[in-house]
């Protein structure tokens, strides 16, 4: 069998990546379940309330549990953070087209949670141009507008993060890839492609908004599906607002409503893990050197699990001035 | 032969068998495009080879066969609609440097330094063998299946196999032959 030996050396190639693989199974679910359900309709519609909601995407009622065997026989497991991204992509793809333009404004409101402020969660309501140039708040009754000023990275504005996003491949490898290489943005912290894809969706979807094209975020979220080894964070948010927050092992928690899966926002919650300080500048003299390395051992990390921070924006409106809601 | 389905306690009609399939099977399926078609095609083609299934599971009879030849029988047909691209990376494979040939392991040394020695003659007599000595050649060492699986996969006479396998041998221990330091003659 030696030709065989030498033939299999030079043709295998490397493992695909378990991304890829996985893109792969959610085309296999979405491929097969679709035949099958009308098939089996008539067999159990009577019992079971199958109604469009059901029909549409996958959730079904996997994990609620105790309805019975033709349910567990039809439904396709999906794991926890793939029921809420597929209801997210359903939610965004119900959600109006937007234009927005430069010299529109965003209103929202804010609920956070910052252990360094004296009240520790805190609320806020505000305008901003879409153009970062300008933005509004309400001081005693009265509107006022601050600015203008530098906008700073277009990635940063509400209307740049939206064209970021608008821009985006709706096919879900391609836009892992694209998530990947998102030039402006930096999780410093993400330890794969994966991570970073993850760690690049959670900033762009803060730092806009507005969101994206519908087609386009609930595409995000199905593409996001597909990666492996999501976790899923129930526990209600210190903002008192109900929020399930899903994340990868290095990257910050996207928050979504759990009733209607709208996206709410982000939290930090520590891993606990001591990042390693960089190497002090070329050319510190002693006493600038030894502050350096003092500074660095007062920077302690907060035991795994602590909660860091959380930002929710509970409403999010398009208006076409400051002072309109 | 075992059948692997009575393993399962799924239904073939059940759209969750092949999850399970995919889970258990896809690793190797995409070994097997991927060396016959490169990686990019493989990460397409993949789910391809189990939705075909899919659509063709009332053709599988776990009475006469188990169920790894037959997703390697349909990863065979899918690969041969792409004959083409097969072609084209053979010829690749012909023009390139002994370095990039391979990334063995170290208990096949001998192996790979002949694959690596012999890669440009091999491409070139492996895209001179038929279209069915070539399936046969590559489900044995890329999908590691025996004569019975690659009779079953293909739907051809375990003798038929051999005999397309022995030719295929043949044609490369006539590349091999000058090269290769594990072999005398």
């Amino acid at each position: 069998m030696e030709e065989i030996e030498i033939v299999k050396q030079m043709f295998t190639e490397p493992k695909p990546s378990p991304s890829v693989l996985a893109v792969g199974r959610e085309r296999v679910v979405r491929g097969t379940r679709g035949r099958t359900r009308r098939r089996a309709a008539p067999f159990w519609a009577a019992g079971v309330a199958l109604g469009a909601a059901a029909a549409t995407v996958a959730v079904v009622t996997v994990g609620s549990g105790g309805s019975g065997a033709p349910t567990t026989r039809s439904a396709i497991r999906l794991s926890a953070a793939q029921e809420v991204l597929a209801g997210a992509a359903r939610n965004a793809e119900r959600q109006a087209a937007l234009n927005p333009q430069p010299s529109q404004w965003v209103y929202y409101r804010l609920v956070g949670y910052d252990p360094k402020r004296q009240d520790h969660v805190y609320k806020y309501e505000g305008w901003e141009r879409l153009d970062a140039r300008q933005d509004a708040s309400r001081i005693e009754g009265r509107i006022v507008v601050h600015g203008p000023r530098n906008p700073g990275p277009e990635v940063y504005t509400p209307l740049g993060a939206w064209r970021r996003l608008a821009g985006l491949p709706t096919e879900p490898r391609k836009m892992l890839a694209a998530l990947r290489d998102q030039p402006g943005l930096s999780p410093d912290d993400a330890d794969s492609p994966d991570e970073r894809a993850f760690a690049n969706a959670g900033e762009l979807l803060w730092n806009s908004p507005l969101g994206a094209p519908p087609k386009v975020q609930s595409a995000l979220y199905r593409a996001l599906g597909t990666l492996p080894g999501i976790r899923v964070d129930k526990s209600p948010d210190a903002v008192g607002e109900p929020a399930v927050g899903l994340s990868l092992p290095h990257t910050q928690e996207i928050l979504f409503d759990p009733r209607t899966y709208q996206y709410l926002g982000a939290r930090v919650v520590s891993d606990g893990v001591q990042k390693k300080r960089p190497q002090p500048p070329a050319g510190l003299s002693a006493t600038k050197r030894k502050a350096w390395e003092q500074q660095g051992a007062n920077y302690r990390v907060p035991p795994a699990g602590t909660l860091v921070s959380s930002q929710l924006r509970t409403l999010v409106k398009l208006v076409d001035k400051p002072g309109n809601r | 032969m075992p059948v692997e389905t009575e393993t399962l306690p799924l239904s073939r009609d059940d759209p969750e068998w092949f999850t399970v399939l995919y889970d258990r099977y896809a690793e190797d399926i995409h070994r097997y495009i991927a060396g016959r078609l490169g990686r990019e095609s493989a990460d397409d083609l993949t789910a391809d080879v189990f939705l075909v299934a899919f659509r063709k599971r009332a053709t599988f009879d776990p009475a006469r066969g188990a169920v790894k030849p037959w997703l390697y029988g349909i990863a065979t047909k899918v690969v041969s609609r792409h004959r083409r691209s097969e072609g084209r990376r053979l010829k690749a494979l012909f023009r390139m440097s002994a370095e990039d040939a391979t990334d063995g392991h170290e208990d096949h040394v001998a192996a790979r330094v002949a694959a690596q020695r012999a890669g440009p003659e091999l491409a070139r007599a492996i895209n001179g063998l038929s279209q069915a000595e070539r399936d046969v050649l590559f489900l044995t060492a890329l999908g590691g299946l025996s004569y019975q699986e690659v009779a079953e996969a293909l739907g051809i006479a375990s003798g038929t196999v051999g005999s397309r396998l022995n030719r295929a041998k043949r044609e490369l221990r006539r590349v091999l032959g000058g090269v290769n330091p594990a072999k005398e003659n």
